[in-house]
């Protein structure tokens, strides 16, 4: 009885198999007429558009999260190009002021990159010329907003530079407007000031400092600073004079380095600039 | 009831293999999730009933893909009708049975579809066709393995007595 019931049910499926199979090779070979096909056709991909939107609405969130972090990427990306433009553009603006202060300076000078600078013990600078460029202990260095300071030690391709604001460095000066002259001196603290002066010297608040040229070192007429507070007392011989430098000491990233020639500027500046 | 749980699955595989199988292809070979729960219903269904779900999921497909019209549904008709066969016992020991007659009949439908739908010898359809299987067939084990083993091992869970 149960081989009976098996025999027929085999029978039930192959009959149904076949005729399932040879409507779908009628279809093959007959349907595919797509103006037949068609209002079909569109019930079934409409049916599918809707199962499928939830599912596409879920791709496109993963695809809306992957965007968005491609966009943070990019994004971080050019503000990293357009931060290093933006440097690229201050250098150049640095350079050309730097180029157009060799051009105007009747000296022998050689530019350098800023490569450090300790503001532990001794205020130095560590700058990107050396022995090879010609440079020499005790040369000034300047920038295009004045004196910096002098070259201290000489490697082949790099050198320290003793800076303007370390307490030991001094320099001769002048008050521009009077020719009244002084010594400059950085205190911790107080700042760059003017010593030496008489409390009778004229001397104003703004008025222009300048070296003096009275040293071997540097030659005068380099911008020093811009008197800020003057404390003048009649019981006191010296005036103290307060300068406010005119360099940015900690933002410094190119200078120049004056290797000579001021020496016979005095008597011919064309023959010091050959 | 158990018919209308089928349909609405098949409808809502369907429309996965028509969406998400795409982002999970591995060089372009793709899973077959309509083979997949075919093969359940063949382990739950009787033969017959395995074969009539599969000429009409193989027509849908052939209405949704604007492909050969029937290409599809005799493909899914013969693996339902052999997968029916496969599992007229109803009785699955593990789910290593499944996964290798997945394989199968994968391969049996890719080739078929290639077949009539003319070879591509660029697209290496063999290779693809075998890919395909052995993807189908590693979807089809972890379904298989990570589905209740009440779904998809005894008809008689439905109540009704496989012949």
């Amino acid at each position: 009885m149960n081989s009976l019931f098996r025999r027929y049910s085999f029978s039930r499926d192959l009959v149904v198999f076949v005729l399932l199979s040879l409507t779908a090779l009628g279809l093959i070979f007959l349907g595919n007429d797509q103006s037949q096909n068609g209002a079909v056709q569109a019930v079934a991909v409409d049916l599918m558009g809707r199962l499928a939107a939830p599912v596409r609405d879920l791709e496109s969130l993963r695809d809306l999260r992957n965007e968005n972090g491609r966009l943070r990427q990019e994004n971080a990306l050019l503000l990293l190009e357009q931060t290093q433009l933006r440097e690229a553009g201050y250098e150049n603006s640095r350079l050309r002021q730097l180029l157009d202060l060799s051009q105007r300076l009747p000296y022998d000078t050689m530019p350098a990159r800023v490569l450090g600078r300790n503001t532990v013990g001794i205020h130095t600078l560590l700058i990107s010329v050396g022995r090879n460029s010609g440079i020499a202990p005790n040369m000034p260095v300047l920038s295009s907003l004045g004196l910096v300071g002098k070259v201290l030690d000489v490697g082949k391709t790099s050198s320290t530079v003793h800076l303007l604001t370390d307490r030991n460095f001094r320099v001769a000066v002048r008050v521009q407007r009077t020719r009244v002259e002084g010594i400059f001196q950085w205190s911790e603290g107080a700042g760059g000031s003017l010593h030496g002066v008489h409390h009778r010297a004229s001397v104003a608040v703004g008025d222009t400092i300048v070296t003096s040229g009275m040293s071997s070192i540097f030659p005068s007429g380099l911008l020093v600073g811009i008197v800020e507070q003057i404390d003048s007392q009649e019981s006191v011989l010296f005036q103290k004079i307060r300068v406010q430098p005119t360099m940015p000491f900690d933002r410094l990233e190119e200078v120049t380095v004056i290797r000579g020639g001021w020496g016979r500027l005095s008597v011919d500046g064309e023959e010091a600039k050959r | 009831m158990r018919h209308f749980l089928h349909t609405v699955i098949l409808l809502l595989v369907v429309a996965l293999q028509y969406t998400v199988v795409d982002l999970i292809s591995i060089r372009g070979a793709i899973p077959n999730l309509v083979l997949v729960y075919l093969l359940i219903i063949a382990i739950r269904e009787s033969r017959m009933v395995t074969t009539c779900y599969g000429f009409a999921v193989g027509l849908l497909q052939d209405f949704v893909s604007s492909g050969i019209l029937g290409l599809q549904a005799l493909a899914k008709t013969l693996c339902g009708f052999f997968a029916g066969s496969l599992f007229k016992s109803r009785r699955v020991l593990s789910s290593w049975r499944p996964t290798v007659a997945l394989f199968g009949l994968d391969l049996l439908h890719n080739l078929l579809i290639s077949a009539v739908a003319g070879f591509d010898p660029l697209r290496n359809d063999f290779l693809m066709a075998f890919a395909s299987a052995f993807y189908t067939a590693a979807v089809g084990l972890i379904a298989l393995s990570f589905l209740p083993e009440s779904l998809w091992r005894h008809s008689t869970a439905f109540g009704e007595e496989p012949y």
